[in-house]
């Protein structure tokens, strides 16, 4: 420090140099000359703004907690805790709601254990939690033999479905040979009857164009009669048919009976 | 020192920076190796092969010109490690800041009073346009960019680092030649000019930091130093760069060189936390 | 090494002559502190503080992060598709490897000698659990079983099927055992536990899907039966090729075989008790009703 030390100045009695902690008694409040002479230097040590975190090791007196010796400014008390376990006052008013319930007693007991004051047989559920506590575990977590059984009904399920679906699988493809051949099948048929259509078609149109000299539209009522026309011819073709063939055969198993 | 009046030729209104290299304080050289005293104390935990412990002169208080006791060694790991200044202006500046709560607070343009309405219609007056009283332009208006609220400048630093600042405060201490070890914290007399006294005989320098790590403190000592502003004692869980640098001396006791010693090499050892470490850990000690 | 160091180097000599380290000498490292950016001062920073000239940018009126100027953005033209659906629902188990576990036996964190649970796992900080991130424990990985050469009893929560055979190989025990999320907060911090002040509550059993997986002897689940879980050690000695060492003749078999109870958390300690850390007791309940659920 480059400013003078003044205790030499004041001879023997050294200068209070500090401000009276008001929480509790201090070496100083036995020397009443300081006050006078504190102003004075309360003043300079204002402007200087030191930084001391001082906090001397004094003896813990039971009366006034820890002495704190006197330091330029009020400095905030450390917390360390090194003292005996907090026991909050359950009757009075103005502990806070979180002192007094349960869960803040269980960590006083961990924390501190007996010292704490607490009767270990709070620690566990009571009779009425109990029974809500095995409810839930009846509910939510069911016991391995009825999970197995869960297990087992729903593998069953599962096979069961994949046994009826390889089942269906099996008797599709058992019918699938026929069902190709029919639709082979139908597919010519359907190809051959256009195909016999194609044919009739384009024969009638030859006929029109023969009989009326030009190209006829099938869609005209002159064709259309054409067609009623021919058609009429033909039934009485296969009629004429029909009956020289009856009396071919009339004709023909009597001859032969006959003879 | 310039300001004693009479004791030197410089006037006395020089004020001379306390960091100078002061030729009047003996260059006091390290104990040699064959020296006579017997080593009071030697290193509890084991130290690394490469290193070897560091000799330092164990003194007494018990008289003002006084010769040293004995021997102490001291672990190299703690109180000679590399010098890292940087790693000390970061504990430093940690120190001052993060109990910092800075309470500056200025009033927002809406939260001064007034300026709801309107001053002036917008156009026609010839005056410029304004929308409130309270703006930030106007005198007694809003600030537009102060200081807001109490605003907290908290955080930590790691604690391997800050365990490193306090090993280089202490290592260079001891390698500036003023880190000093003592058996015992006993005073003949309740005097604070006998500290004083031996202050100056000794040249340890003008202000002294003393760390003691037992429960009880000698009652000659507290009240020596209850009225002493440069002469100040802490317990050694108090030790703190800041109080190391401000005071130009430190002084341990062998309690307190054992404390540190244990306490400062755990944590090159250590798991890294699970759980606080506050909490009972049954392998880390 | 052969050479005695000076401790602290040259620095420390270097010191002695220069000024005391003071409060006033303290300087950061050179480059350690980036001034801040400062806009609208200077010459040439002043006029439109980095901010551009005219239009949205200068003005600040930029649309949304994703905006394409009216076309749908990327973010919504790509269809959703259920990647991360139910994420949160997944169990997820620490990958541990073989040749992690060797080399934290081998550096002497973890005591070969004793059952090898997650807890050893954790105090060693071998591996890092987060219960509340669904992890449900660890799992053992096989990189590094050629190097594996310990013989432990270990208990994780999966395993594949070469660590089991590494394990099993060097006459080890494997066991695939399951935690519920609050069990396995409690195995792996257990002060921060007993501290609560709470009895120990009872392991729950896995669901249902994870029934079948703890109980096939195969995978060394703790609820399979142990002559089950036997005849697979021979069949996996078998497909892997290696001679099963015989545990019953082997002087650590009492803690080869020693196993929790699937509805235990810690050896030694039962559920329902509560661990007093602080005068180191343990109680114990007396009620019926308490002794039968815990016991249950």
């Amino acid at each position: 420090m480059s400013f003078p030390i003044r205790f030499n100045k004041s001879g023997n009695e050294s200068v209070a140099e500090t401000e009276i902690d008001r929480r509790g008694p201090s070496f100083m409040s036995r020397k009443m000359a300081a006050p006078v002479l504190a102003v004075r230097t309360g003043i300079l040590f204002r402007s200087f703004k030191t930084f001391t975190t001082l906090k001397p090791f004094i003896p813990v007196i039971p009366q006034y907690g820890v002495l704190t010796h006197t330091a330029n400014y009020h400095a905030k008390p450390l917390k360390l805790n090194l003292k005996d376990p907090y026991i909050p006052d359950k009757t009075s008013e103005k502990t806070p709601e979180w002192q007094l319930t349960e869960k803040f007693d269980r960590k006083r007991y961990g924390r501190y254990g007996d010292a704490s004051g607490i009767d270990p047989a709070t620690l566990w559920p009571t009779d009425e939690k109990l029974e809500a506590m095995i409810k839930d575990e009846a509910e939510w977590h069911p016991t391995l033999e009825v999970m197995l059984k869960n297990i087992s009904l729903r593998e069953e399920e599962e096979a069961a479905k994949r046994r009826a679906k390889e089942k269906l699988i099996a008797s599709n493809m058992a019918k699938m040979p026929k069902m190709v051949a029919d639709w082979r099948r139908e597919r010519s048929e359907t190809k051959k009857k256009m195909a016999e259509e194609k044919t009739r078609k384009d024969k009638l149109l030859a006929e029109a164009r023969e009989r009326f000299g030009y190209a006829v539209d099938p869609r005209s009522s002159k064709f259309l009669e054409m067609v009623a026309e021919v058609e009429k011819e033909q039934k009485k073709k296969k009629k004429l048919l029909k009956r020289r063939q009856k009396e071919e055969q009339a004709a023909t198993p009597l001859a032969p009976a006959d003879e | 020192m310039s300001s004693m009046p009479g004791e030197s030729s410089l006037p006395s209104n020089l004020r001379l920076p306390s960091n100078l290299v002061d030729p009047s304080r003996t260059k006091r050289p390290p104990p040699p190796a064959d020296s006579s005293l017997p080593i009071i104390r030697t290193c509890d935990s084991s130290v690394p092969a490469h290193l070897s412990p560091l000799l330092t002169w164990v003194e007494s208080l018990a008289a003002q010109q006084g010769d040293p006791v004995g021997l102490a060694q001291l672990h190299p790991d703690v109180f000679a490690v590399p010098s890292r200044l940087d790693i000390l202006h970061q504990v430093e500046v940690w120190q001052r800041s993060y109990k910092r709560i800075s309470y500056a607070n200025t009033k927002v343009r809406s939260e001064v009073r007034g300026g709801g309405r309107k001053p002036w219609r917008q156009k026609g007056s010839g005056r410029a346009r304004v929308g409130s009283i309270r703006s930030p332009l106007w005198r007694g208006g809003g600030v537009s960019h102060g200081p807001r609220g109490p605003t907290s400048y908290y955080y930590m630093l790691p604690m391997k680092v800050r365990v490193m600042g306090l090993k280089v405060a202490l290592s260079s201490k001891l390698a500036q030649d003023y880190l000093y070890v003592v058996e015992s914290l006993d005073l003949p007399t309740p005097d604070p000019q006998y500290i004083l006294d031996l202050l100056r005989q000794r040249h340890w320098g003008q202000s002294l930091l003393i760390v003691d790590a037992c429960d009880e403190l000698p009652e000659n000592l507290l009240q020596a130093t209850a009225n002493l502003k440069t002469v100040n004692i802490i317990p050694a869980i108090g030790l703190n760069v800041h109080s190391m640098l401000k005071h130009e001396a430190v002084v341990l006791t062998l309690a307190a060189v054992r404390f540190l010693e244990s306490k400062l090499l755990w944590h090159d050892e250590r798991y890294t936390p699970l759980y606080p470490f506050k909490m009972p850990y049954s392998d880390l000690p | 090494m052969s050479l005695i160091k000076k401790p602290g180097g040259k620095a420390l000599d270097v010191l002695q002559n220069l000024p005391r380290i003071t409060l006033a000498n303290l300087r950061p490292e050179p480059g350690s502190k980036q001034k801040e950016k400062r806009r609208g001062r200077g010459q040439y920073g002043g006029n439109r503080s980095g901010r551009g000239h005219k239009g949205e940018r200068q003005r600040g009126t930029r649309p949304r992060l994703g905006f394409e100027g009216g076309a749908t953005p990327f973010y919504l033209i790509i269809p959703k598709y259920g990647y991360n659906e139910g994420h949160s629902r997944r169990p997820q188990y620490q990958p541990l490897s073989l040749k992690r576990l060797q080399y934290l036996i081998d550096v002497g964190r973890l005591d070969p000698s004793q059952p090898i649970d997650l807890t050893q796992l954790v105090n060693a900080r071998g591996v890092t659990i987060q219960p509340q991130k669904r992890d449900f424990g660890v799992q053992l990985v096989d990189e590094g079983a050629e190097l594996f050469s310990a013989k432990i009893n270990i208990e994780v929560q999966r395993a594949s099927e070469a660590a089991i055979a590494a394990v099993e190989r060097n006459g080890g025990v494997l066991t695939n055992s399951f935690y519920d999320p609050i069990s396995l907060a409690i195995l792996i911090k257990p002060v921060p536990f007993f501290q609560r002040g709470q009895p120990i509550p009872k392991r729950m059993h896995p669901g249902e899907e994870m029934v079948p997986f703890y109980m096939d002897p195969c995978a060394r689940g703790y609820l399979a039966p142990p002559e089950q879980v036997q005849q697979a050690r021979l069949a996996l000695a078998k497909k892997y090729g290696y001679v099963l060492p015989d545990l019953s003749r082997d002087e650590l078999f009492h803690m080869l075989s020693s196993r929790k109870d699937p509805r235990q958390i810690f050896f030694g300690l039962s559920p329902g008790w509560v661990v007093n850390m602080a005068d180191r007791k343990i109680l114990k309940p007396t009620n019926e009703k308490l002794v039968q659920y815990y016991g249950s």
